[in-house]
């Protein structure tokens, strides 16, 4: 029993609302959280721009702000330790599966093909390939039959 | 996901249901769209509510909304232009200031009964946030008068939010889709 989620929803701290809220009642109906790792390769470089977008974005207001007034040294976060370290908390929080090299060969195969989820217009081989055996991700195994009516005690 | 999903963008796409067909029950799977689904087919939601008022005193709401409608979505500037000058404008400078993002109303909402006690809801509402624009370029547009304006827009928001007794409101942005400029019409 998993869920399988795909790099779209890996966006925020796994520690708000959403994630969390997600992750603790995965977890009561007993179903792991999976992630591939192409997914998470993907969400973390997202992740990882953001940060180095909101870095970027504070330097330039300090060097703005030093037009005007004196400012004394100031450091700054790594965007890449950042990301990592976002990484790491999905790592510890799901399951990672590692892209096999059947993986890639059958996404390579369905962008040729233009086979689901390929598309005509929008043609991403990792897309595929990120998929186990290039099944669709966001997905739960019965859920009808995982509903939480209760949970255990926690 | 988008590329998973069929017409109705709900469920799976026909060619990926045929291929799992194929597999017989070797694959049990479900397609679900969003995490806000993928909770509703998870847990139960429980009659509940978040009142707009508890959502409003969140503290930095507003400004996040804000940025995920204005700051990460490419269509709102060109939405804040259109409203700010009734009608779809042609521009290779602008400067925006833009303010934070107002509730208008909670569209619909459904509450969960999480783990550790604690309510999750998630709630989709409507944002309305105003920047002030000034464009620069080209010549052209700005010569016809186009220079200065204040652009509204409103966005549908899908905001988390979980609370527990006596512990604050925590809230945040899932995402802001449906970007609309708002036009003020003249009166006839």
């Amino acid at each position: 029993m998993a869920v399988y989620l795909d790099a779209s929803v890996l966006r925020g701290s796994i520690r708000g609302p959403e994630m969390a809220s997600v992750r603790a009642v995965a977890k009561a109906v007993g179903q792991d959280l999976v992630i591939p790792s192409v997914a998470l390769a993907e969400a973390t470089a997202n992740r990882r721009r953001s940060f180095e977008l909101v870095i970027q974005k504070v330097r330039d207001a300090i060097e703005e702000a030093r037009v005007h007034f004196p400012l004394g040294e100031l450091s700054f976060p790594d965007a890449s330790l950042l990301a990592l370290q976002w990484e790491q908390q999905w790592t510890a929080a799901a399951t990672v599966i590692g892209l096999k090299p059947e993986n890639a060969a059958e996404g390579l195969r369905r962008e040729i093909e233009r086979v689901r989820p390929a598309r005509e217009s929008n043609r991403r081989a990792s897309e595929a390939a990120t998929r186990p055996s290039g099944f669709p991700l966001l997905m739960t195994t019965s859920p009808e039959r995982r509903r939480a009516t209760s949970y255990p005690q926690m | 996901v988008n590329d998973f999903a069929g017409d109705d963008g709900n469920d799976l796409h026909p060619q990926l249901k045929n291929e799992l067909a194929a597999y017989g029950h070797m694959y049990d799977l479900s397609f679900v769209r969003s995490t806000a689904k993928l909770i509703d087919q998870l847990a139960v939601a429980i009659d509940s509510e978040f009142p707009s008022g508890e959502l409003e005193k969140v503290p930095g709401l507003g400004d996040r909304v804000s940025r995920a409608i204005a700051g990460e979505h490419p269509a709102s500037l060109d939405a804040l232009l259109q409203s700010a000058f009734g009608q779809p404008v042609r521009w290779t400078s602008v400067s925006w200031r833009v303010e934070d993002a107002v509730l208008v109303r909670i569209i619909s909402q459904r509450v969960y009964r999480i783990p550790d006690n604690r309510e999750v809801a998630v709630i989709q509402s409507e944002w309305a946030l105003s920047s002030s624009l000034t464009l620069n370029g080209p010549k052209e547009i700005v010569d016809a008068g186009f220079h200065h304006g204040t652009g509204r827009i409103k966005a549908s928001v899908e905001i988390w939010a979980t609370r527990q007794q006596g512990v604050e409101i925590e809230a945040e942005v899932s995402h802001a889709s449906r970007i609309v400029p708002v036009i003020d019409q003249v009166p006839g």
